[in-house]
């Protein structure tokens, strides 16, 4: 993988009287061919990737249910809070 | 996904006067000086992601550490430092690597259902974070006698002007100086009086606190933890790289811009934590930073007080610029809108208004008369404690992604070994907060 702007940043004779490096901004270089992931497709996960992606889907449901739980428990507290007196 | 923008905002390099200091090109005489303006030029998206994560939240956790165990958990920061970088750095290689932000990449390698699971969470939390920040806002110009009603909006102004000006290096200078200013933290926490031998004992020997190791200290442990590593960093940093279009070749100064924010951002905390730790030493009880400055006021001096005021509503911008770009990015990547701070807003509305709108949608919630701010903050903790772990498994994927990174950018055996200890860790500290929160009957609580 190279950079088409790396050539810009050589050591430049720019005038006989001027020499020197030009330093130039990344906003304003070259675009460079970056690594793209357009044509791949969704990712070949091996079996050590799908375990651990699988691990993180039960954590994220397990503390889902956790939190519907506590949830429900406060509904349920509200609902049975016993009613002021004189009602 | 479009490349619009990479091909549309193309310039052509030429060789610029003094007025483009940083900015465009620049001709040196030394490799020396080639090197240090190359550094200079990349510098921003490490400082700015790691000295935003010191937001409100952060300025609440860290002064809180202080004010209940003193200088007993300075050493927690400086392990920290380490862990926030290694995951930072992956950020960095796959932004410059992929030329994409994050939410795009998990969106192509792992499918539309990781990839709506994944943005759903960040929209979530990231929103609820925002609520904190304009919350944090609020109480500190309510401290100063200002209302509500004219500070959040004043500011809600202020952080869209911030960012809708179609430039992103303006934006980027602004925040750098406001990181900047955040070095104040380090002149209060010299003030307060404490020899420089006990902090720098206590930043490299761990040492257990007064009444020994509580359920209050261990959720401490996790709360600075948490704050000190969100998830919309990742999402943030990555977006940020690949906006001001890094080069494969500027690989290592955006490790050192990375290093550089995670040591700026411990010190930063550190400072937060000596200036909380005079409440633990003068016995005095903790309940908010706005509470803090007010007691340390009398007797520390007016600046004391307005400068703990003024650096939580710093605090605040910073984080609510962030944390709003991260979630305008990660939105607009996915939907294919252009996105990027270089952008007029009439070229990127759906990344504006996303920025905008988000940004719009906390202050107002804020504004809400008796809004229920305290679940929200205790939300935040939750979701994020949830997320970062799930987010970090992801990106541990992505950076062993050879079919796309090629050998050059995927992660070595020992950063592989490093991260999977970081995300064991993270997963079991999390768990722990997570259940202390939603069942808080689940872990004895110390006799009073």
């Amino acid at each position: 993988m190279t950079s088409q702007a790396e050539t810009f940043e050589t050591f430049l004779e720019l005038e006989p009287m001027h020499k020197g490096y030009r330093v130039i901004h990344p906003l304003h270089d070259v675009p460079e061919v970056k690594c793209n992931a357009d044509h791949l497709g969704p990712l070949k996960l091996s079996r050590g990737c799908r375990i651990a992606l699988m691990s993180v889907r039960f954590y994220l449901v397990a503390i889902m249910l956790m939190g519907g739980y506590r949830m429900v428990t406060l509904v349920s507290a509200l609902k049975h809070r016993p009613a002021p007196p004189g009602q | 996904m479009d490349n619009k923008i990479e091909s549309s905002k193309n310039t052509p390099a030429v060789p610029t006067g003094p007025g483009d200091f940083l900015s465009r090109t620049r001709v040196v005489k030394s490799d020396l000086m080639r090197r240090v303006l190359t550094f200079l030029m990349v510098f921003g998206p490490g400082l700015i992601v790691m000295e935003a994560d010191n937001d409100a939240g952060a300025v609440s956790t860290y002064t809180q550490a202080g004010a209940q165990y003193g200088l007993k958990l300075l050493w927690l920061l400086l392990l920290l430092l380490p862990v926030t970088y290694f995951c930072q750095e992956m950020v960095v290689r796959l932004g410059i690597a992929t030329g994409e932000g994050h939410a795009a990449m998990i969106y192509k390698r792992f499918g539309k259902w990781w990839g709506r699971f994944s943005l759903f969470d960040l929209q979530l939390v990231n929103f609820f974070t925002l609520v904190t920040e304009f919350a944090g806002i609020s109480l500190a110009f309510s401290a100063m006698g200002v209302s509500p009603w004219v500070s959040v909006p004043t500011a809600t102004a202020g952080l869209i002007t911030m960012v809708i000006t179609g430039s992103y290096l303006r934006w980027e200078r602004v925040t750098i100086l406001l990181c900047l200013l955040d070095l104040t933290w380090l002149f209060l926490g010299a003030k307060c009086g404490f020899h420089f031998g006990e902090v720098a004992h206590n930043t490299l020997v761990p040492s257990m606190p007064d009444g020994g190791i509580t359920f209050d200290y261990i959720f401490l442990v996790i709360a600075t933890v948490g704050t000190t590593i969100a998830p919309w960093q990742l999402f943030f940093q990555q977006s940020c790289v690949a906006d001001k279009k890094l080069r494969f070749k500027d690989l290592n100064a955006s490790r050192w811009d990375t290093f550089i924010g995670a040591v700026f951002t411990i010190l930063v905390a550190g400072g937060m934590m000596l200036v909380g730790a005079i409440l633990f030493r003068n016995k005095v009880p903790y309940t908010d930073p706005a509470q803090l400055a007010t007691v340390l006021g009398p007797s520390c001096g007016p600046f004391f007080k307005s400068a703990i005021l003024m650096l939580m509503v710093n605090a605040s911008i910073l984080g609510t610029t962030a944390v709003s770009l991260s979630s305008a990015w990660a939105w607009a990547e996915v939907k294919g809108w252009d996105h990027s701070l270089q952008l007029k807003f009439k070229e990127a509305p759906g990344f504006y208004l996303t920025y905008i709108g988000a940004t719009m949608a906390a202050a107002g919630v804020v504004l809400i008369p008796k809004a229920p701010l305290q679940g929200i903050i205790i939300g935040v903790q939750v979701l994020a404690g949830v997320m970062l772990p799930s987010a970090l498994v992801f990106l541990q994927i992505l950076l062993n992604d050879k079919e796309l990174l090629g050998e050059q950018f995927v992660n070595r055996p020992w950063n592989n070994r490093i991260n999977w200890v970081i995300i064991a860790l993270m997963f079991a500290l999390s768990a722990v907060l997570a259940a202390q929160v939603l069942l808080p009957g689940l872990f004895p609580t110390p006799a009073a």
